[in-house]
């Protein structure tokens, strides 16, 4: 060990101890929430935005009808195609994974419904924000992300419980 | 041949985080305008945000005035976050940048005292003082050290990153690490003796 290792260690040992968090001394959200309601109170009423937004896009697809004239013929055929296939698919692995469920041992399935509830009830949540904002791209990658996370749930689970044949000799 | 069905042990691996799912539901209440919600959010992040902020100004006020433009930032940009980050990430950017844009009228006068090495302020103790606490000696620390301790140390940061968040050279980014450990050394009285 050379002579300077023994402090630049202890060093990083009290560095290394430092918590993650510290709590300020007193509640600072009420300043908060007094910016934001005075934010809120500034900004123009909802309607008014929704009128400049609506107003907006009738504008562009106006312009884009007159730039390009008819749409692409079958797109939203094929995309409409896409999402149902999916749609079956992913119903198909929710019921392999019902039937597979009681396979599971009791508290790992306490812990996948659990963990199945709470995506779920975030997937409603999103879904119901969605329905508010249809246009929020954050909204559409959170939803996405979480209906993916439910697939990949089911997915697991349907993997894990797959019954395979046990070769014997006898 | 007998061909018998069974079932494989199962191995779920790591569970998804109910906690991630619970901050979904209130990033989207939030963004439906629900300030409950955002309160909610705010109250799981504040000890992380507070102690980097304090970290970063060294004083109380101004990690407490750090914090409230944090999350006013927060709630104002909240359609911008990209969740492939947690929200603790994209708080603690905004953070950073929030304490560097207060502290911004003071960046050259820093930068034009604290680049070169200097002589280390006196930060000694005594044998017989009482032992001092990290988070103190760290507050004590200039603040052009103080901010590359706490990235690099305590948050990770590659001296580039450091060097890009606070604009400074690469160089002067390590060169203040190396005085802030040395300070710090001194001030705890961890130096050899």
């Amino acid at each position: 060990m050379k002579l300077d290792d023994k402090p630049r260690a202890s060093l990083e040992d009290a560095l290394a101890r430092l918590p993650q968090e510290i709590v300020p001394t007193h509640d600072l959200w009420p300043r908060i929430e007094a910016a934001l309601h005075d934010e809120m109170s500034a900004r123009p009423p909802a309607s008014r935005v929704v009128f400049g937004l609506v107003a907006g896009c009738l504008l562009g697809a106006v312009a884009m009808s007159v730039l390009w004239g008819v749409r692409a013929p079958g797109t939203s055929g094929l995309l409409a195609r896409d999402a149902a296939s999916v749609m079956a698919a992913r119903s198909q692995l929710a019921t392999t994974y019902r039937t597979r469920l009681p396979l599971l041992d009791a508290p790992t399935r306490v812990r996948v419904e659990r963990a199945l509830g709470v995506i779920q009830a975030a997937e409603q949540d999103l879904a119901q924000s969605r329905r508010a904002a249809p246009d929020s791209a954050v909204l559409s990658r959170l939803y996405a992300s979480t209906t993916r996370q439910e697939f990949d749930l089911y997915d697991a689970i349907v993997r894990a419980t797959e019954p395979f044949v046990r070769r014997t000799s006898t | 041949m007998d061909g018998r069905v069974a079932t494989a042990p199962v191995s779920l691996g790591a569970p998804p985080d109910p906690v991630d799912f619970e901050e979904r539901r209130l990033i989207a209440a939030a963004l439906r305008g629900d300030q409950r919600a955002f309160a909610a959010l705010y109250r799981r992040h504040v000890g992380a945000i507070y102690a980097l902020c304090l970290r970063l100004t060294g004083r109380r006020d101004r990690a407490e005035d750090a914090v409230q433009e944090t999350f006013l930032a927060a709630w104002r940009a909240l359609r911008t976050f990209q969740t492939r980050s947690r929200l603790r990430t994209w708080l603690h950017r905004i953070a950073v940048n929030v304490v560097l844009q207060a502290a911004r009228p003071q960046a050259a006068r820093l930068e034009l005292n604290e680049g070169a090495v200097g002589p280390l302020p006196e930060l000694s103790t005594p044998d017989s003082s009482p032992p001092i606490d990290v988070e103190a000696a760290i507050a004590l620390l200039p603040d052009g050290a103080r901010r590359v301790l706490v990235l690099v140390s305590l948050y990770g940061y590659t001296h580039e990153e450091a060097a890009t968040v606070l604009g400074i050279a690469v160089g002067t980014s390590k060169t203040q690490l190396h005085r802030a450990r040395a300070l710090l050394s001194v001030r705890l009285g961890l130096e050899m003796p």
